[in-house]
């Protein structure tokens, strides 16, 4: 695959993050992760501000694995401004959180997430899981990149 | 004018007209009499003397000598003689007077004295007769007759006055008479006036007074045996029932208002009670809107709570049955059996612990969350939830019936909820029978414990299954409270505790019947 889209993970539990990882390697999903540990970081790398300001890198991820209980900026507020940008409105975003609130569920999807996944607790089920929405949202899925 | 008066008028007008018309009559009577007497008397007088005069001319007739003037001159004498003393009463007298001379015989007058008797009055009055004459202020009455042998003529005069003294005297005594009829009269309508005008005077006084609302005017009494004194004692009487019975309503009135009063202390101790009722009510308003805020604090905590729960708890579990399981993946090899049977107890605790936390959220969401009640058709839903069963355990021989027609008043989701858990359960304890069977129904008329009165409409659910020893059906509805091992019956204890809850919440009742290996049926009320 040449040019594989990259994959940005936005998560502050560490374990949660190998785990994810983990889960990736397993289903042999290869592209670029890159992880961001709160909401603010996440925003700024997305539109290349803060730490990010010199990357030279415009490319966007091929899609977003966001969670919702995020440190600074939480999750549902990341949706809303990435969806109010330009740039980022189309962006595919998987909310992977722990939550199955209905609350939390709508709130996101009328903040514009393409997908909600809650994260099971069986890490088989979790495997699976991962390696639908990856293989979905980077392999199956046509993206519109205006 | 008053009555009195009226009766002095009535006695003066009839007394007097008939008193004054007696005397007047008695009056003419008497004078009449008088003169006729009088007429009588004289004229016999007259021809008394006539006769005399009569028999001495006869005489001198029989004896020839009537021419004779001395035999005359001494019979004429005689005859003089014989009446110069007479005298009739006290005024009467006889007067004899010759003709043509007009000369007085009798009585014999004196030189140069006039005679009394104005002789053309009787030439007047013809040959006899009766006459009246006024001598100056004396009025008399006269008689005469001639004897024209000799050319007499004999008078007989009368004082009118003498003749007319009976008259007078009458007049007179008429006049006391009348005056003391009068008295008489006017006293005997005086007791007239007294006993029928006066006490007729005090009924009306007193009729007056009772009209103006006098009650202590003294009554009128009377011990008359008459037809006033049957009025006045039965005046007095009525009088006396009237003024009982005004006494009577006077004092009713005066309860009537005593009970008024009382009625009207009542009506503002009334409003007094439920002013502060009112007062109560507000202030048990505002502390429910006080408590009702302080509730809605609470759940929003308990909310949040809830949250953190179903988010953070799960992530270490997520971890730990994660991390076991990359043990396995990885490192597997390394651990003996035993080992790897520990490390695959550890993700079985895990995942375990993640369908608590899972169920424990369910409920207290169950609990929260709006209530709408309305006609649910509990039999077309047990079906649906049978038919799922059988649908995701198509292994199993089990004899679903569904009592039709079975309707309820709730909220749907809630109780599908509740037939979900215990059908569920039904089928889930009748894992181990051949042939299990499981009914849902309702029943009528059924008491909820022995001393409990019967509900009208009682749900069921009924199984063959494993049952339970009802020694233990108080623990069957607690939280996490199970009666089998879970090696035996999978699950929680977190469903009959949600059936419980939300049976509550529609204020009804739930409970259980069973024994150890012979079935057990569930019975809920709503």
């Amino acid at each position: 695959m040449i040019n594989k889209k990259s994959i940005l993970l936005v998560e502050d539990n560490s374990d949660d993050e190998v785990l994810t990882l983990r889960a990736l390697r397993i289903n042999r999903i290869t592209n670029r992760v890159v992880v961001v540990r709160d909401g603010a970081e996440a925003l700024d790398y997305l539109f290349g501000r803060g730490s990010y300001a010199d990357c030279s890198e415009s490319e966007l991820p091929g899609v977003v694995l966001l969670d919702l209980k995020l440190p600074k900026i939480g999750g549902l507020e990341v949706l809303e401004r990435l969806r109010l940008d330009q740039r980022t409105r189309l962006l595919p975003v998987v909310v992977l959180t722990t939550s199955r609130e209905e609350q939390d569920v709508q709130e996101a999807y009328i903040r514009g997430a393409n997908s909600y996944i809650r994260k099971p607790v069986d890490f088989n089920c979790f495997l699976n899981a991962v390696g639908q929405v990856g293989n979905y949202w980077l392999n199956l899925n046509e993206q519109s990149y205006k | 004018m008053k009555l009195r008066y009226k009766f002095n008028l009535l006695a003066l007008g009839v007394l007097l007209p008939v008193g004054i018309a007696i005397s007047i009559a008695g009056v003419f009577t008497i004078e009449r009499l008088a003169y006729r007497m009088n007429r009588k008397l004289m004229e016999a007088e007259v021809v008394k003397v006539l006769e005399d005069i009569r028999s001495a001319h006869k005489v001198l007739t029989e004896s020839g000598v009537a021419a004779v003037d001395s035999y005359v001159r001494r019979a004429q004498a005689d005859i003089l003689d014989k009446y110069r003393d007479f005298r009739f009463g006290r005024t009467g007298r006889i007067q004899i007077v010759a003709e043509p001379s007009s000369r007085q015989l009798l009585p014999q007058l004196a030189k140069q004295q006039n005679p009394d008797i104005i002789y053309d009055e009787i030439v007047a009055q013809g040959a006899q007769g009766f006459w009246e004459h006024a001598h100056g202020k004396k009025e008399q009455f006269h008689y005469h007759a001639g004897f024209p042998a000799w050319n007499w003529v004999v008078l007989m005069s009368v004082d009118v006055e003498e003749m007319l003294a009976e008259r007078n005297a009458f007049l007179n005594q008429v006049t006391w008479i009348l005056l003391l009829g009068l008295v008489v009269g006017l006293l005997i309508f005086a007791w007239f006036a007294r006993t029928i005008v006066a006490p007729v005077q005090q009924l009306s006084e007193a009729a007056l007074a009772i009209s103006q609302g006098d009650w202590k005017k003294n009554l009128p009494q009377s011990n008359a045996v008459d037809e006033v004194g049957d009025l006045t004692r039965a005046f007095s009487q009525m009088s006396e029932h009237l003024s009982a019975a005004h006494g009577d309503l006077a004092k009713q009135a005066k309860a009537l208002q005593n009970t008024n009063t009382r009625l009207h202390l009542e009506i503002t101790e009334h409003q007094q009670t439920q002013q502060e009722i009112f007062h109560l009510n507000q202030e048990l308003e505002q502390r429910v809107l006080q408590r009702t805020a302080q509730l809605k604090v609470a759940n929003q905590e308990l909310e949040a709570f809830a949250y953190s729960v179903s988010h953070d708890l799960r992530a270490p579990l997520r971890s730990i049955d994660g991390f076991s399981q990359a043990l396995l993946d990885d490192y597997g090899e390394q651990l003996d059996e035993e080992g790897q049977e520990f490390l695959q107890r550890v993700r079985g605790a895990s995942q375990r612990m993640a369908q608590l936390i899972d169920d424990l959220l369910y409920l207290s969401r169950i609990t929260r969350g709006e209530m709408i009640r309305q006609p649910v058709d509990l039999s077309s839903l047990a079906d649906l939830v049978s038919k799922e069963l059988q649908k995701n355990n198509p292994q199993r021989q089990v004899e679903m019936v569904v009592q039709p027609e079975v309707k309820a008043d709730g909220d749907p989701r809630l109780l599908r909820v509740v037939l979900e858990n215990l059908l569920s359960n039904a089928w889930k304890f009748t894992g181990r029978r051949k042939q299990g069977r499981i009914e849902f129904g309702m029943e009528r008329n059924r008491s909820t414990t022995e001393d409990a009165p019967p509900v009208e409409l009682v749900y069921y659910v009924r199984d063959n299954g494993a049952g339970f020893d009802p020694a233990y059906s108080e623990k069957l509805f607690g939280v996490f409270q199970r009666l089998h091992r879970i090696d035996e019956f999978p699950g929680t204890g977190i469903g009959l505790a949600t059936v419980q809850r939300i049976i509550h919440r529609h204020g009804g009742q739930v409970w259980a019947d069973g024994e150890v290996e012979k079935g057990a049926t569930f019975f809920f009320t709503l």
